[in-house]
């Protein structure tokens, strides 16, 4: 299951930097939008990476929420 | 009284930094998570935060303050034969970081403290564009904690050592998509147990009889069945995490949206897996509006010495036990949509979800769903 999970993840990563050419400036328009932002909206993120982090087992990743305890 | 003088720190911090934000080239968020769930937790989490831009390369300087503020009867509450009880956490966040050409150096850190917690945390970033389409980025964390027990002298706390180190690239596909990749190693090495939280033992005997009878061993019953001793919590001092993560960013011109998709996978040496899918979509409505859609699913498998129940010899006490329901096996669903509005100066946003958690092997709690409310204002003075 672990192996198949890095097998896409490595695959789609591989593809990625292999098929890609410099975008130039002006196509991207798109790229620009609000939405299309890698990083999202960094405050809004952190008190619901925080929600799930205290929630689940697993760590890391995108984004993982404050420090502290906060469980019960 | 004590709830004031508790909040009153972060209180006086968020007017202040409220004043600063008249000044110009600053950014002020406000934002505020409500959660409450079916096991008898409610959590309410207002959060200010400052950004003032130091370059055009993505250098700022950063303030943040959080409260969580918890009122809880959960079932590890309630399964001690504790009441309800609230408590509030705060945290404090500063990070700065300034472009030099290519290179983002950043450097952060945290305060957060419960009355039985207290976290310090320091993270060294970089950030560098290799080209138009690929930037690097890495990161070091060290996170420095003390786990105590409500009402203990500090001197009596245990201690934890978190490192954390992640790298990631993000790569422009084209036109209208990007990818992020980002890999983060965690290390957590001391006092992992929670204070409170003791485990009932089994007898084979106990286990029999509650067969025969037909029960199944839960919340209700479990305390008719076990042994008299319920020992501490106890895990390993040492674990180690691997995270894998995955961004994939498309607009979708026919829809007039952009599609997101978050992935991870996480392992640990504990023995715990876990698989995490994340879809969401924005709409624009037109104006100054977005609607957004957005689904989460998460999957873990236990740790590798979890049991619903620990049967024992006479005598016998296993070596490592948990009742920590986040090391047990369990699915969550989520579902949720928001609504945004994106003016030139002031942007607000609110969003709502519903999630469910099913439980495969936990003795107290077979599901809980949960309802998760979240707002914020955007200010550019």
């Amino acid at each position: 299951m672990v192996i198949r999970w890095l097998r896409v993840g490595l695959t789609v990563a591989a593809l990625s930097l292999v098929g890609c050419r410099t975008t130039q400036p002006w196509q991207r328009e798109d790229l620009a939008r609000r939405s299309m932002r890698p990083d999202g909206d960094g405050d809004r993120r952190a008190l619901r990476d925080h929600m799930t982090g205290t929630r689940e087992g697993a760590v890391g990743g995108l984004g993982s929420g404050g420090g502290g305890c906060g469980c019960n | 009284m004590r709830l004031q003088l508790r909040v009153g720190v972060p209180g006086a911090l968020m007017l202040a930094l409220a004043g600063a934000a008249r000044a110009e080239g600053l950014r002020l968020t406000q934002d505020t998570l409500l959660y409450s769930d079916s096991d008898s937790v409610m959590v309410a989490s207002p959060q200010l935060a400052l950004h003032h831009a130091l370059d055009e390369g993505g250098g700022e300087v950063g303030a943040r303050v959080v409260v969580d503020m918890v009122s809880a009867a959960s079932v590890d509450v309630v399964s001690h034969a504790s009441k309800r009880f609230t408590e509030v956490r705060q945290e404090i966040d500063a990070d700065v970081s300034k472009a030099f050409g290519r290179h983002l150096p950043s450097l952060g850190y945290r305060y957060s403290r419960e009355n039985d917690y207290w976290s310090h945390g320091v993270t060294l970033g970089w950030r560098e564009t290799l080209s138009p389409d690929t930037t690097v980025q890495g990161s070091y964390g060290l996170t420095l904690d003390e786990v105590g027990r409500a009402g203990d002298a500090r001197e009596h706390t245990h201690g934890l050592r978190t490192h954390n180190a992640s790298l990631g690239l993000t790569q422009v596909l084209g036109p209208r998509s990007l990818a992020r990749v980002m890999y983060t190693l965690t290390i957590e090495d001391g006092y992992l147990e929670k204070p409170y939280r003791f485990v009932p033992l089994f007898d084979q005997a106990g286990v029999d009889l509650a067969a025969a009878r037909g029960e199944q061993l839960g919340l209700g019953s479990f305390a008719r069945y076990s042994l008299p001793e319920r020992p501490a919590e106890e895990v390993p001092d040492l674990r180690a995490g691997h995270a894998f993560a995955l961004r994939y960013l498309r607009w979708v011109a026919a829809l007039s949206a952009s599609l997101r998709l978050d992935g991870q996978l996480y392992v640990d040496s504990w023995g715990l897996m876990a698989g995490t899918a994340e879809p969401a979509l924005e709409f624009g409505l037109g104006g100054d509006l977005e609607l957004s859609l957005r689904g989460r699913a998460y999957h873990q498998r236990a740790v590798g010495f979890w049991q619903r129940t620990y049967v024992v010899s006479p005598g016998e006490l296993p070596r490592y036990r948990s009742m920590d329901r986040e090391l047990s096996s369990f699915s969550t669903l989520e579902g949720g949509l928001g609504l945004a509005y994106a003016g030139k100066r002031f942007e607000a946003y609110a969003e709502g979800s519903f999630m469910n958690t099913w439980y495969r092997d936990y003795l107290f709690l077979d599901s809980r769903y949960a309802v998760v409310v979240q707002a914020g204002l955007r200010w550019t003075p």
